[in-house]
């Protein structure tokens, strides 16, 4: 048969004529036409099905994506995390499923309850696991200095983002589907529809997505992993604790929201690789140290000047002389190392993030009448803060080889434990300081009776809270430092350690409270634990109680503060006794593993 | 006897499956410089590591100036300067900070340490570069740099894993004078590199290593002299007849054997230069047309393997 000859495509042309097209077609005059648009159309979508193919062919083959996930699935590791992931799942839905005393009416409450407390569950596991995934995929490449390679292997920068992309998005979907089954269960209990089980999936995913793209982006514009690390965590944090509460108050269960936060990731997904596919996923050309201080500078704006307060406190000016007798080497050496000198850059980044973000908690703390909030935000700002400092201090001296150098030395461990926990300690409060030195005039306003109900003492003793909370997770970050391999691992380790120990028993309390098949008795066992549930105690402030649903998530008043405060100063004594004494045995571990 | 610096026994260490170094004895004596010679892989860092008390061994000891490496690290590490095979540098400190740091890590007095610190920059042709940081030097720098970390303490024994390796012609003749001048002051060294040529002009002493096994070792000197003693020559000749070469060559008294490869004659010979020209000579004179008279290059570690097998093993 002959096609009439067309001056343009059939397809448009049969769609230009739309809506009157499907008359059009029925026309004999038009027929032809029609046929031709049909074949067209198919041919188009043929084409169309054989890109899409060729597309989910080249993300399987993708190198990248196929070595990851090989690397992943090598180690016995991953195996084990899903066993402990699935068990605990597994418990939780059994612990808290309804038995039978319950009145019929109850059990749809429970289920969705039930739904609530795995889905914020997992959804919290995926905020935290996934920029750990993700802050590491370009930032290790070029630590590992096979960025070069990959560059040049012929894989275009697309292609390599996308890898990376899926390569840590695999195994978070597969943690979501894994939960599938277990989640279903719930279905059997009625009180929670398919299609919102449907829409809290949706949701994990975009999330997922969302902070895996998260941290890649920071893996594109960071140079070094812990600044990669550091700074996604920083960003991810606050945004995963919007999530999670509006995840607890049930926002989980509404497709239709999700849906569009699905749509607005996966573009921002896109808009942000293709951004980066032509700017960053190239190697730059590598440049001394002191250009790149310069580069950094500019890339910030911000300017270190060793001379002024408070850079002169942050990273000190050079020593003029030689070491005097007697001083511990390490700490003048970690003191004014460049790591320090240059992550503060990133530090003051920080600090004015934090001020900036600080706003709100001295708006409560003056005017609501609410100091609580203004020292849990301390607390958390710690947390953000001190792993980024600390889980380097062993980790780098293998990852930039100077292992060796030191470790034939006569130092002792002694020296060397107390010369970094000293230089972390230091830095962190200092910055915990700049923190928190505009509130000292509200000691006086406090006087005053400003914040009512609020004496000088609880003040000083929720600050002092914050500050050996601090000190505790700088030992912290150490010990998991020395105990890692490398820094990466460190960092996230201590991040997920001392989030536990922050919000954990917090997390505890509400879900044993949640269900009544769980005796309540076990609600406050871990509250001591965690400096949060002190600091509301101490501090409540008139607005507190409104602002913290969660009532009984504290402990006894200052006496409890005061049982914290020992058990911090202990545990961090105790984590530094254990590192100096357990320092040679675990080099010997490494002895013979080669630095590389 | 006198007592070995450096005293390995029967040192092994496997790695999983893989055997890196098998059943390793050595003894360096005072004053030695010893070049323990062979390809990537071979298992130089790995004794070295184990040497510097980095390592623990799977089987055997080793004692530096009479410490156990293993039991006795402190007492080691203070009569040892190791100087790794691959190593960073503290970025942002300079110069003299990073000797200072060391310096001070082996607990050596502020008073000294200045000294000290001035005659390594002096020694070791730094002292121009003594304010910059450590980052900006180039390669060749900081291996002097480390060269010097190594010697702030000022021991007796030294253990430098390829210290010329990744340098430039230049850097590396500044290296062995280094090392030259570093014997001179009779320091014990252990050196390690991939090729025999390297150090063939610096040490005294030198032994073969391949997968993990010592080949052969002994004095550099003696065994150079037994190599210049049996030389290869490689004679072409054209249209003589085979047995008249066999009886040209065969008359000769420092020809020990004779091959014909592809009309080359290979001829094993003892004698010296004059000895050689006096062969030549001889050749001519019975009107055999020499076309080519040449001394083959000999391959120093195959030779020095061929010569010194059966003394180790
Ligand atoms: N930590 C390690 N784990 C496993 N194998 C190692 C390790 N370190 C070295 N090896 C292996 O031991 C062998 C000897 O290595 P090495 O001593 O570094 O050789 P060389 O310094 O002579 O090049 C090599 O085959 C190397 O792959
Ligand atoms: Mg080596």
């Amino acid at each position: 048969m002959r096609l009439r000859p067309l001056r343009q495509s059939p397809t448009l042309a049969a769609l230009r004529r739309a809506p009157g097209f499907l008359v059009a077609l029925l026309h004999p005059r038009n027929i032809p036409t029609a046929v031709g648009a049909i074949r067209m159309t198919l041919r188009v979508l043929r084409e169309s099905a054989r890109r899409v193919w060729a597309m989910g062919r080249a993300v399987a083959e993708n190198p990248i994506v196929t070595k990851e996930l090989g690397e992943i699935f090598q180690t016995r590791r991953a195996v084990i995390l899903f066993a402990l992931f699935l068990g605990l799942l597994g418990l939780t839905i059994y612990a808290a499923w309804p038995r039978g005393d319950l009145l019929l009416s109850n059990i749809d409450v429970v289920a969705r309850r039930l739904v609530t407390v795995v889905g914020t569950t997992l959804l919290a596991l995926i905020c935290l696991l996934a920029p750990a995934f993700s802050a590491v995929a370009i930032t290790g490449e070029k630590e590992r200095r096979c960025f070069e390679s990959l560059v040049t292997s012929g894989l275009s920068s697309k292609g390599i983002l996308l890898g990376k992309l899926i390569a840590s998005l695999v195994f978070l979907v597969m943690l979501i589907i894994t939960a599938t089954p277990m989640l279903s269960l719930c279905l059997l209990l009625g009180g929670v529809s398919p299609g919102e089980l449907l829409g809290m999936f949706l949701l994990l995913l975009e999330a997922a997505l969302g902070f895996t793209v998260l941290g890649l982006t920071a893996s594109c514009i960071f140079e070094r992993n812990n600044a990669a690390i550091g700074a996604s965590y920083i960003i991810a944090l606050p945004l995963m604790a919007v999530l999670l509460t509006m995840a607890w108050q049930g926002g989980l269960f509404s497709p239709g929201i999700s849906m569009e936060l699905l749509l607005v990731s996966v573009v921002i997904t896109f808009f942000i690789l293709s951004i980066f596919s032509r700017t960053t996923v190239r190697p730059r050309e590598s440049r001394p140290s002191e250009e790149e201080t310069a580069w950094s500078q500019r890339q910030t704006g911000l300017v270190l000047d060793r001379d002024l307060i408070p850079d002169r406190w942050i990273a000190p000016p050079r020593r003029k002389d030689l070491l005097p007798d007697g001083a511990n080497p390490v700490l003048s050496k970690e003191i004014h190392s460049e790591l320090i000198g240059q992550g503060t850059l990133m530090l003051r980044l920080i600090i004015q993030i934090g001020l900036a973000l600080a706003v709100v908690p001295f708006t409560l703390l003056y005017f609501i009448g609410a100091p609580a909030w203004f020292f849990s935000y301390i607390a958390i700002f710690a947390l953000l803060i001190a792993p980024t400092f600390t889980c380097g201090m062993f980790t780098g001296e293998h990852e930039n080889r100077t292992f060796s150098l030191m470790a034939t030395t006569l130092l002792r461990p002694r020296q060397i434990v107390m010369g970094k926990f000293l230089t972390g300690a230091r830095l962190v409060l200092l910055l915990l300081g700049i923190l928190i030195a505009p509130t000292l005039p509200a000691l006086a306003y406090a006087h005053l009776s400003f914040i009512r109900g609020f004496t000088l003492g609880e003040f000083i003793l929720c600050l002092v809270i914050c500050l050996l909370w601090a000190l505790a997770l700088v030992a912290l970050g150490l010990m998991w430092s020395l105990i890692s391999r490398r820094t990466t691992t460190a960092l996230v380790a201590t991040y997920l350690t001392g989030g536990a120990i922050l919000a954990g028993p917090l997390l505890i309390h509400a879900v044993v409270m949640s269900f009544p098949a769980l005796p309540d008795a076990w609600a406050g066992v871990a509250l001591p634990l965690s400096p949060l549930s002190h600091l509301f105690a101490i501090a409540p402030g008139e607005m507190s109680e409104v602002l913290f649903p969660a009532e009984g998530m504290t402990v006894s008043g200052g006496g409890g503060g005061l049982l914290f405060l020992s058990g911090a100063l202990i545990a961090t004594a105790l984590a530094l006794g254990a590192m100096t004494l357990g320092h040679d045995w675990v080099w010997r571990r490494w002895r013979g593993l080669g630095e590389a | 006897m006198i007592e070995p610096v450096i005293e390995i026994i029967g040192f092994t260490k496997i790695y999983e499956s893989l055997t890196a170094v098998d059943r390793l004895n050595l003894n360096i004596e005072e004053g030695d410089v010893f070049g323990l010679i062979g390809p990537n892989g071979a298992g130089k860092t790995t004794t070295f590591r184990f040497l510097a008390t980095l390592l623990l061994p799977t089987r055997g000891i080793a004692r530096i100036a009479g410490y156990d490496v293993v039991r006795q690290v402190r007492d080691v590490r203070r009569s040892m300067g190791y100087m790794p095979d691959s190593f960073g540098v503290y970025y942002g400190m300079r110069v003299w900070e990073f000797l200072d740091f060391f310096a001070a890590s082996y607990g050596i007095s502020r008073y000294r340490r200045r000294r000290i610190i001035d005659d390594l920059l002096e020694l070791l042709d730094l002292g121009h570069r003594r304010n910059d940081a450590v980052q900006a030097l180039s390669r060749g720098m900081t291996q002097r740099l480390c060269l010097a970390k190594t010697l702030v303490h000022d021991p007796p024994v030294l253990i430098l894993d390829e210290p010329a390796s990744g340098l430039d012609p230049r850097a590396r003749i500044e290296i062995k004078e280094l090392i030259r001048e570093l014997r001179s002051m009779g320091k014990t060294i252990l050196i390690s590199s991939h090729i025999l040529h390297e150090l063939a002009d610096i040490c005294t002493h030198v032994g073969f290593i391949e997968g993990g096994k010592l080949l052969a070792a002994g004095d550099l000197q003696r065994i150079l002299e037994e190599i210049r003693s049996h030389q290869i020559l490689e004679i072409r000749v054209i249209g003589a007849e085979r047995r008249e070469m066999e009886r040209a060559l065969g008359d000769n008294a420092d020809v020990t054997d004779i091959r014909c490869d592809n009309g080359v004659w290979v001829v094993d010979f003892t004698g010296d230069d004059e000895a050689q020209a006096q062969l030549l000579a001889s050749l001519l004179e019975r009107g055999i047309t020499v076309q080519e008279f040449h001394q083959r290059r000999v391959n120093l570690e195959e030779a020095f393997i061929k010569i010194t097998r059966g003394e180790v093993t």
